[in-house]
């Protein structure tokens, strides 16, 4: 269903792109946290939002997460069979909440 | 805690629409989820090859069972199996429930306008059911903006949930064919259609907004001109092909 039809808009965006939420059971598998409820600022515009407000392209190689405001890449997450290759270069830091349990 | 893949068995499978079937799962070691969470489906050939897909949650339980509701994309790659063949008593590895993010919690107190375009009603489904099986009294109230009668997942559920529940409210736009009788043609959406069946700015609802990735970029980019905060707006795109892994 394409219910981009549907809408009275000019836009188009020939690349499907998700919400950062859809990393999260990717990130599931290496984190014990939700990294996806976690802030995180940018390395290139300085934008601090949560991951799952950033933009997510999984039909690339691996995972792809990018800024919502300047489209830079703060994450990558490719898998292999053997191993995980993760690349935050593009992320300053993430400020990531405890679990209730935690505190 | 993190998550790994985990084989569920399939427990039940409904119908929905021409396109759509509910499946319901059993998840060894599951305690429950939030409302609006997902999970990933893991499909793999003999050869190996396997392609992963996410399928929001429709219910919010507390125990090892949850549903999810699958729209058949033509061209899928894992959509047509769920939809078309898995039968009940068989087994699907699953990841999850995941995203913790676009979720309601029955302690929220504000009001919540729920917007789905197509299929992206089915997160907003869960939230629906888990308010209503809580003491929640806030409004919440549903704009479900749907091609034609035909394709209302949820129909009967909605309809007798909008008549009975004094705390929802439910509101179809229509953008191919509406039922006889409807008071306005068929027409693609726009922004004063919107405006006109959201709660207003002043009851500062949270908002959520899910379907495909254009109807939800359009939509929030129409409520935050309208005056609602960015802040109050949480989306859930769909619409990529997923991943193989």
């Amino acid at each position: 269903m394409n219910d981009g039809d549907d809408i009275v808009t000019g836009r188009s965006n020939p690349i499907a792109h998700l919400d950062g939420n859809a990393a999260a059971g990717a990130l599931a598998e290496l984190f014990t946290a939700d990294l996806t409820t976690s802030l995180g600022r940018c390395d290139s515009c300085g934008t601090v939002r949560s991951i799952a407000e950033a933009v997510v392209y999984r039909d690339a190689p691996g995972l792809v997460v990018r800024c919502a405001s300047c489209d830079s890449v703060l994450l990558r997450l490719v898998e292999r069979p053997d191993c995980y290759w993760l690349d935050v270069r593009g992320l300053s830091y993430l400020q990531i909440e405890k679990a209730p349990a935690q505190r | 805690m993190s998550s790994s893949w985990r084989v569920a068995d399939v427990v039940s499978a409904r119908r929905e629409t021409a396109t759509a079937r509910t499946l319901g799962l059993r998840i060894p070691g599951l305690s429950g989820n939030l409302a609006g969470q997902h999970v990933d489906i893991r499909l793999t050939a003999e050869d190996g090859y396997s392609a992963v897909r996410s399928y929001s949650i429709a219910t919010a339980g507390t125990d090892d069972t949850l549903e999810v509701t699958v729209d058949e994309l033509p061209d899928g790659e894992v959509s047509p199996y769920l939809v078309e063949d898995v039968a009940v008593g068989d087994q699907l590895e699953v990841r999850g429930p995941v995203g913790g993010w676009f979720v309601w919690k029955p302690e929220q107190p504000s009001p919540v306008q729920l917007i789905a375009g197509g299929s992206g009603v089915v997160p907003l489904m869960a939230m629906i059911r888990a308010h209503e099986a809580s003491a929640n009294a806030s409004k919440f109230r549903l704009l479900y903006s749907v091609r034609s009668p035909d394709t209302v997942i949820y129909r009967d559920e909605l309809a007798t949930l909008a008549e009975r529940s004094p705390k929802l409210a439910v509101d179809y736009v229509y953008t191919r064919m509406a039922p006889a009788g409807w008071p306005t043609e068929p027409k693609r959406l726009d922004a004063s259609t919107l405006l006109a069946h959201v709660l207003p700015v002043d009851a500062e609802p949270s908002i959520y907004v899910c379907g495909q990735t254009v109807f939800v970029e359009t939509v929030a980019d129409w409520l935050v001109r309208a005056g609602y905060p960015p802040t109050t707006i949480k989306t859930e795109r769909y619409g990529g092909t997923g991943g193989t892994s």
